[in-house]
This record gives structure tokens, C-alpha cells and sequence, in this order.
């Protein structure tokens, strides 16, 4: 790979507040390593900009190693770029080239306002969760290893789904906004085990209205939500939680 | 942590999945009449007669209520069909009030982003086609046939009205809507119904293509063999 510095045109959407208009603004990077992640890329672009005394990009970010969820950007309208299974914060420059141009977006969706340029309020997602994404558990001393036989097909399918790091690419990358693949993953991770069997009736129930409550659209089945998704989530999530809610909605109240 | 109570109240219309089951299961119905329909039409094929006693017989089932019970059915699935695709649709808008400037799809179909507008094509048709063929508005002069045995002449009607271009190239391109429309929903009812997992996975990936392949070559067969003289009067 070569070490020769490149050069970068970026479309940046910037909005000063939420609700207040936005447009594009473009920079330009004379300088950019192959080296650099996506993000340090922006870092250098802001360090820029207030060095000049102008405001600086507002984006999301925090672990910047794939895992918490914090970091976003539609990247020439695909969320996390156009690298499968990579978060943005794990794009690297490598993947561009000198003299490209790249068009950077918040998450657009009614449920996930835009708080500051590329920056949005995704705590709707907290919400939902808050909502039924949780078993009920006796606290007390740690039980004893192994005191809950689990099967391993069953483990190993819960711990794919709880592999979702809740970020809101599924939402971004929807033609309808829904967030089916999130509540999906939500759902199944919880009901593929025993503790979370206990609860399942009333968390599909109440996880599907918070969900319909906060504005997210409805799956049509387009599958771009599992295409796009850092942690490469089935769509089979959204086939559990349809049988799921069909299961609590003819069964008898608890 | 209790279930929401008043789901039941809300309906299965007013929440996401309800509605998208509402359509899936109307939908399910819809489809079956549709292939229905286009076996049935294969009978054209084995002349007048097979055709004519075909659709007296249907018309006599039951002293005739069975074909009314069959109708108010189907109407009824297609009201609640729309009814819950136009509920979605402006659901599914609403959701992103803003657009993209840029946005690049993987994996999606033409077929299953232009649902709606396929969907109202459909519609439109269906109207036609009633006004057309149930109705006799549209060519009055040969829906009013009688066949040698006093029964209504539904061979003549059809051939007579595909013989005027205009009226096949019409029905060449509403078919073409219904199978793009079949295409995506087929395989998308599994879906929505939870059943497009393990084993079955692939067969469902295909059989929504696969139905709409077959409903389209029987229905556009039919003015175009009469566009083409192979089926005359």
C-alpha cells in the first residue's frame, strides 16, 4: 500500500441546531494518509476548521473500535461506508482513493432528529429497549456456573443477535426507517434463551408499540437493513420477531 | 412488566406487524384467486365450449350465491389489502421526512421499491377489468353473446375484445405490473408470516419470481395469441 498522502473532496452536511435548515458544505483535504481512519480524517478536518475559528463538524464517536454503537454517517449513501460488516470508525482511508469525492449524511429518520450536523438523537433506540429489551432476574449471590443448561445451537444464535451494538445503520439504510432488524435482534437474542422466555409474551408486545410509538416505518422485506448492518445481523431476526408477536398476539394474557 | 392491554383494542391494523400480516394473509388469498383465475383462463384454449359451461357452471353453484359469497370475499380481502398498504406507506414516509442526497442500495429490488405504484396499477386494473368482463361496459357489443346452448358466450367476449389492439397491448402491461408486483410479494407474505428461515429459505427466496413468471406467461398468452390469429372466432 502505498504511503502517498491523497487528496479529498468532502460534502458535508451541516446543520446548526436541530430544526434548523441544513445544506451541504464542501472541504477540501490536501493531505490525507491511506493510514487514517475515517474519522481521524474528520479529526484533521476539524482541527482545520478551528484553527480558522470556524465551527467544527459534529459527529458521533467513542470506542472507535467497532464495538459501542456511538459512531454513524451515511458515507456516499451507505450507512458505516462501503465496507461490509466495518462500523465507520473502522474504515480506513486505504478504501479511497487520491481525488475522490465523498458525500457524508446524518442517520435520516423522523425517530432519529438530527441534534448538530452529522450528529442525531438515537434515543429512541434507549427507549425501546427500556420498553422490554431486559429479563427480570433474582439479584443476590452469583449462581453457580453451568446451573443453566443452554443448548449450543441455542447459545450460539443468542449471542449472534446480541452481537448488535444498537447503532441505528439498519434505520439509516431502510427505505422505510423501520427498525424491525434492531427490535428483531432485541427480541430473539432474549427469547433464544431461558431467561428470557419468562417475559417474552409482554416484551414483543411492548417492544412493537414502543417501536411504532417512537415513528420508525414497517419492514417491507427489502433486506438492506441486514446488508449494511456492522455486525451482519440475519434478516432472519425479523422472521423471529413476526413469530414472535403472531405467538403473543393469539396466545391468552398472561 | 405487563403487555399492553389495549392491543387488542388498537387492532391488529394499527400496529406495524398487524398490518403487515393483515396484508400478508389477504394478500395469501389474492395470489391464490390470481393463479386461480389464470388456470381457469386456460380453458380458452379448449374452445368455446369448455370455456362457456366452465363459467355457467361457476355462475350456477349454489343457485348462484357461491360466486356472490365469492366476490363479497375477495373485494372484502382486497379492501383491507389497500387499506393497509396505503396505512403503511404513509407510515413508512412519514418515517424518513428528509431524503438522502445520496443513497445507494445493496440489496433490494425494483420490484420490492416500487410496491405501492405497482400496487395501484393493479388496482386500476382490476377495476377495468371488472367493467370489462363481469360488468360488459366497456365492449358492450360483444359481452352481450350468446353461445348455441343459451349460454353466456364468455369465449366470444374474450377473443372479440383482445382482437382490438389497443385493449391486449393494455392487459400485455397491467400483467406485466401484477407479476413485478408478485415477484416481491410473494416471497415478502412468507416473510412477514415468519417463515422464510432454514430449510425452506431458498425455495421461498424463489417462489415469488417463480409464481409471478407463470401467472405472466398464462395471462399475457391469451391477447396475444388472439392479437396473432392463432385463436380466432
Amino acid at each position: 500500500m502505498s504511503d502517498e498522502t491523497m487528496k479529498i473532496t468532502l460534502n458535508v452536511w451541516r446543520q446548526r441546531a436541530a430544526g434548523a435548515p441544513g445544506s451541504f458544505q464542501t472541504y477540501t483535504l490536501d493531505d490525507v494518509s491511506p493510514h487514517m481512519s475515517f474519522l481521524e480524517m474528520l479529526d484533521v478536518l476539524n482541527e482545520r476548521l478551528l484553527a480558522k475559528g470556524e465551527d467544527p463538524v459534529a459527529f458521533d464517536h467513542d470506542c472507535r473500535e467497532g464495538i459501542c454503537g456511538a459512531c454513524s454517517l451515511v458515507i456516499d449513501g451507505q450507512p458505516h461506508g462501503p465496507r461490509r460488516g466495518t462500523t465507520t470508525c473502522q474504515l480506513h482511508m486505504r478504501s479511497y482513493r487520491s481525488g475522490d469525492t465523498i458525500t457524508i449524511e446524518p442517520w435520516r429518520a423522523a425517530a432519529f432528529p438530527v441534534l448538530k450536523d452529522l450528529m442525531v438523537d438515537r434515543g429512541a433506540f434507549d427507549r425501546v429497549i427500556a420498553s422490554g429489551g431486559y429479563i427480570s432476574v433474582h439479584t443476590g449471590g452469583a449462581p453457580d456456573a453451568n446451573a443453566l443448561p443452554i443448548g449450543k445451537k441455542s447459545a450460539d444464535e443468542a449471542f449472534d443477535y446480541a452481537a448488535c451494538i444498537g447503532c441505528g445503520a439498519c434505520v439509516a439504510a431502510c427505505p422505510n426507517a423501520s427498525a424491525m432488524l434492531f427490535v428483531g435482534a432485541k427480541v430473539a437474542h432474549l427469547a433464544k434463551l431461558p431467561q428470557g422466555t419468562v417475559e417474552a409474551r409482554s416484551r414483543v408486545l411492548n417492544m412493537v408499540q414502543a417501536m411504532d410509538t417512537e415513528g420508525f416505518g414497517a419492514c417491507t422485506n427489502h433486506g438492506e437493513c441486514s446488508a449494511v448492518c456492522p455486525k451482519e445481523i440475519p434478516l432472519k431476526a425479523i422472521m423471529t420477531l413476526n413469530r414472535e408477536f403472531i405467538r403473543a398476539t393469539v396466545s391468552a394474557e398472561e | 412488566m405487563s403487555a399492553p392491554s389495549n392491543l387488542a383494542a388498537r387492532g391488529l391494523l394499527n400496529s406495524t406487524i398487524g398490518a403487515k400480516i393483515v396484508m400478508a394473509l389477504t394478500g395469501f388469498v389474492l395470489v391464490g384467486f390470481v393463479v386461480q383465475h389464470m388456470v381457469a383462463n386456460l380453458q380458452l384454449y379448449a374452445g368455446p365450449d369448455a370455456l362457456n359451461s366452465y363459467a355457467a357452471g361457476l355462475k350456477g353453484l349454489g343457485g348462484g350465491s357461491v360466486v356472490w359469497l365469492g366476490r363479497a370475499f375477495l373485494l372484502a380481502c382486497l379492501g383491507l389489502h389497500v387499506a393497509a398498504a396505503i396505512k403503511l406507506g404513509n407510515r413508512n414516509r412519514a418515517a424518513r421526512p428528509a431524503r438522502y442526497a445520496v443513497q445507494r442500495f445493496r440489496q433490494t429490488t425494483y420490484a420490492a421499491r416500487f410496491m405501492l405504484l405497482t400496487g395501484f396499477v393493479v388496482l386500476f386494473f382490476i377495476a377495468y377489468h371488472i367493467a370489462h368482463f363481469t360488468v360488459g361496459v366497456v365492449q358492450p357489443e360483444s359481452f352481450s353473446v350468446v353461445d348455441a346452448a343459451g349460454r353466456h358466450d364468455v369465449w366470444r367476449m374474450v377473443v372479440a375484445g383482445f382482437r382490438d389492439p389497443l385493449t391486449a397491448t393494455l392487459y400485455v402491461i397491467a400483467n406485466v405490473a401484477v407479476a413485478v408486483h408478485l415477484s416481491h410479494s410473494v416471497t415478502s407474505m412468507f416473510a412477514t408470516l415468519g417463515l422464510s428461515v432454514g430449510r425452506y429459505k431458498p425455495m421461498i427466496e424463489r417462489i415469488g419470481p417463480a409464481v409471478a413468471l407463470v401467472v405472466l406467461l398464462g395471462n399475457i398468452s391469451f391477447p396475444l395469441t388472439v392479437l396473432l390469429g392463432l385463436v380466432h372466432l
